[in-house]
């Protein structure tokens, strides 16, 4: 889902950027107030653990890439203001030392991957949860692996509209309109990456929940 | 599976042969004189230069200033051209072919088959493209090849990134290798214990737990990397290596050259 | 006062419920050498960490060189930051310290983040790397080494801040003879110093060489003496028979120096 340098014109970079800024201060703020200092090595963590599945992406013809990104994960377990910012360090760091993902498009990759994902997904997992009533594990790993696939799907769909719009807006950037990105990268998350994401996140959920409740920030 | 722990295995030998290139980032070279903030900001005036710019040759002229910078930090350009060509404009190569047909991009064919062609116009907005994202991705590899990750994340702190961010890059950086290995030997394990031809349930029966287990024992171990580093003086504040706050002359200097540069291509192409 | 940490009746519970250390007092004397032995999972680790101030203990309360750390204290790390320099602990996985890109780098961890010039920083680095004779290594990337050389590479990254009080938690597990010697002859150095050392290990060679008291560990203390009252039977107590004739052999070594 990454956008590379090149993809999206100046004006959709620095909008994306206006965009974030606030979510990024906001995200701190939230952090340094309510982040406790027993949960910073769990979302460093998180957040290495982000970059790694982010490191098996393969390409997707029409747009960009696919690949699971970890961030209902995190916004299950430490909350979506969390995952805002382990998500957005993971794709800093992939940034600079792959340039995967370009740096003039990291606004708007940090947009799609760091806040429209975990948000998505938290939603969606608390939802769930409501309409099951119920919390156990199983319900819990249920919720998780479809909030994971509805998020990851979420975010690949704004990834498409941001770079699907850049032929009417701005020449001599990403080729593919909206008719032709959109399905292409939803394809790709729905068949493959939104699968992956259901899979391990469902895994890794109803394991810590089983086992290490206490490691949940958010009960 | 046997393509994912192929694949582990790649990766984890392509990171570390990355973040091992710290080794390029204490040679004495010229991108390495300069102050790591100072830096910062010369590599995002090209990079934005890259991606504003329309023309072909703006792109040619920077990759070879960004390749003759290289050289002259003493970077092997074997090692230089592996790590910006290998990844990026090779997926984006693979994203761009469809562009060339014309569905994507109609105009002037140069071959037909099946009622599709391929276009001039499509051909020459694919390598357009392509050309754009190497450019940028030689200057952000040139960044990381000179630069120490701690001085990075300390002229992170200079231009008022929150720390919690600057922190959580610190320590997951550090990270990455113990959880690449705690992978590795999950899937280790997890192949001395699976008979061969399982179906895809009992394969899920075997690996989520492995993985959830890894999962937990990778942070209990986290969280004694992280008293480590607090037993050793680690803080929210980085501390690098000791450099001055005040910006010397030479990087002023480069800061200023890279702009009159980035000014002068624009007004010229 | 001539104590540098007290533990007062503290108790240690991890997050998953098992009690690791129960009901601890004891007092460590500054230059004291002591050796904490006891069986696998008997609370070694746990009791060097809450006494080296890095987890809390749910019970009772430690005082570090007179000062009371309550919870509070605790919880403020830029406050506990003033402590961190003159406690050092060498961790039983070295992995868990080592984690720069560099061996050089990881040394150098501790004097940077205590904001040491460069100059200093250089010279004492690569001094603790002589002493323990790992300078081949400064450049290696701390994954490639082998286990030995990793124990050494993390013994140097907390010798070369020279804390007041040092820790280590089964320094010699993984090591060859020749390196064995080196981190003996390291610890010896640091007693010479003044420093006060503490040691948790399974190692009963070494104890006779580099300890003059020894606490016995099961979750709660057992003993906690001096070297020269502890019997052969004590440590059959706690490893079995073939101890014993082990560890009389290697007290008699030390009668004998
Ligand atoms: N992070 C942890 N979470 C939960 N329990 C733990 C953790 N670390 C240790 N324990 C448990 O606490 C008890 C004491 O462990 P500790 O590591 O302190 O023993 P030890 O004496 O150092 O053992 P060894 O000789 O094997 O190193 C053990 O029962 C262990 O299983
Ligand atoms: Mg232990």
């Amino acid at each position: 889902m990454h956008i590379p340098d090149g993809y999206l014109g100046p004006i959709t970079c620095v909008v994306m950027f206006i965009i974030m800024l606030p979510v990024w201060w906001y995200a701190a703020k939230w952090a340094k107030e309510r982040l406790s200092s027993r949960a910073i090595p769990m979302l460093a963590m998180l957040s290495s653990f982000s970059f790694v599945v982010m490191m098996f992406n393969w390409p997707v013809p029409d747009g960009t890439t696919a690949h699971m990104v970890g961030g209902t994960l995190i916004a299950i377990i430490l909350g979506p203001w969390a995952a805002v910012i382990g998500v957005s360090v993971a794709l800093m760091i992939q940034a600079f030392f792959f340039g995967d993902g370009g740096i003039t498009a990291f606004g708007a990759n940090a947009f799609n991957m760091a806040f429209v994902l975990p948000f998505a997904g938290y939603l969606m997992y608390r939802a769930l949860l409501k309409f099951f009533n119920s919390d156990d594990v199983r319900a819990r790993a249920i919720a998780a692996g479809v909030a994971a696939y509805i998020a990851i799907n979420v975010a690949a769909l704004a990834a498409a509209i941001e770079f699907g719009v850049q032929p009417y807006i701005a020449k001599g950037y990403c080729p593919y309109g909206i008719e032709v990105a959109v399905p292409a990268m939803l394809f790709a998350h729905l068949t493959t990456a939104g699968p992956v994401a259901a899979v391990v996140t469902a895994g890794v959920v109803a394991y810590i929940y089983k086992y290490r409740p206490d490691l949940m920030e958010v009960k | 599976m046997k393509f994912i722990s192929k694949t582990l295995a790649e990766i984890t030998s392509f990171i570390s042969a990355s973040i091992y290139t710290e080794k390029y980032a204490s040679l004495n070279g010229l991108m390495q004189k300069i102050d790591a903030r100072a830096k910062l900001v010369i590599v995002l005036a090209f990079i934005f230069l890259a991606v504003y710019t329309s023309s072909i040759w703006v792109l040619a002229f920077l990759f070879t200033i960004a390749i003759i910078l290289s050289i002259s930090s003493r970077i092997s350009i074997r090692h230089y051209m592996s790590r910006v060509l290998l990844f990026i404009p090779l997926f984006t190569s693979i994203v761009a072919i469809p562009s060339i047909f014309s569905f994507i991009t109609p105009g002037e064919g140069i071959i037909s088959f099946f009622g599709v062609s391929i276009t001039y116009e499509g051909v020459r907005a694919a390598l357009f493209l392509i050309a754009r994202v190497t450019a940028a991705v030689s200057f952000s590899i040139l960044l990381i090849t000179t630069t120490r990750w701690n001085e990075l994340m300390n002229a992170m702190l200079f231009f008022k990134i929150p720390k919690i961010f600057v922190m959580i890059a610190e320590m997951s950086y550090r990270y990455i290798f113990l959880l690449l290995y705690s992978f590795q030997n999950m899937m280790l394990s997890a192949k001395s214990r699976a008979v061969s031809g399982i179906g895809a349930t009992k394969a899920w029966k075997i690996y989520a737990p492995i993985m959830g287990a890894m999962f937990i024992k990778t942070h209990e171990m986290h969280e004694k990397v992280y008293l480590s580093m607090l037993s050793r003086g680690y803080g929210v504040e980085i501390k690098g290596n000791s450099r001055k706050m005040r910006i010397d002359i030479g990087s002023t200097a480069a800061i200023a050259a890279a702009f009159l540069t980035v000014i002068a291509v624009y007004m010229i192409l | 006062m001539n104590e540098i940490v007290m533990a007062d009746n503290i108790s240690y519970t991890y997050p998953n419920g098992t009690v690791a250390i129960e009901d601890i007092s004891l007092t460590i004397c500054r230059g004291e050498s002591v050796a904490i032995v006891g069986p696998n999972g008997g609370g070694k680790s746990t009791l060097l960490l809450v006494l080296s101030l890095l987890l809390p203990p749910d019970k009772g309360s430690i005082t570090f060189m007179n000062e009371r750390i309550d919870r509070k204290k605790f919880e403020n790390e830029a406050y506990m930051r003033k402590f961190r320099k003159r406690i050092g602990i060498v961790f039983q996985e070295p992995d868990v310290q080592l984690f720069s890109s560099t061996v050089y780098d990881d040394i150098a961890f501790a004097p940077i983040h205590f904001g040491w010039n460069e100059e200093k920083i250089k010279d004492k680095v690569n001094n603790v790397m002589k002493e323990l004779g790992i300078e081949h290594i400064a450049e290696r990337h701390p994954y490639e080494l082998s286990g030995g050389e990793k124990r050494l590479a993390t013994i140097a990254s907390v010798m070369v801040y020279s804390p007041d009080i040092i820790f280590l938690d089964e320094p010699t597990s993984n090591l060859d003879y020749e390196s064995k010697e080196l981190v003996i002859k390291a610890i010896n150095s640091m007693k010479e110093k003044r420093k006060t050392v503490v040691v948790a290990t399974h190692d009963m060679e070494i104890i006779p060489e580099i300890a003059e008291r020894m606490i016995v560990l099961n979750r709660r203390i057992i003993k906690d003496d001096s070297m020269d009252n502890i019997s052969p039977e004590d440590m059959g107590a706690v490893w079995g028979k073939k101890a014993i004739k082990f560890f009389e052999f290697f007290m008699e070594q030390r009668h004998k120096n």
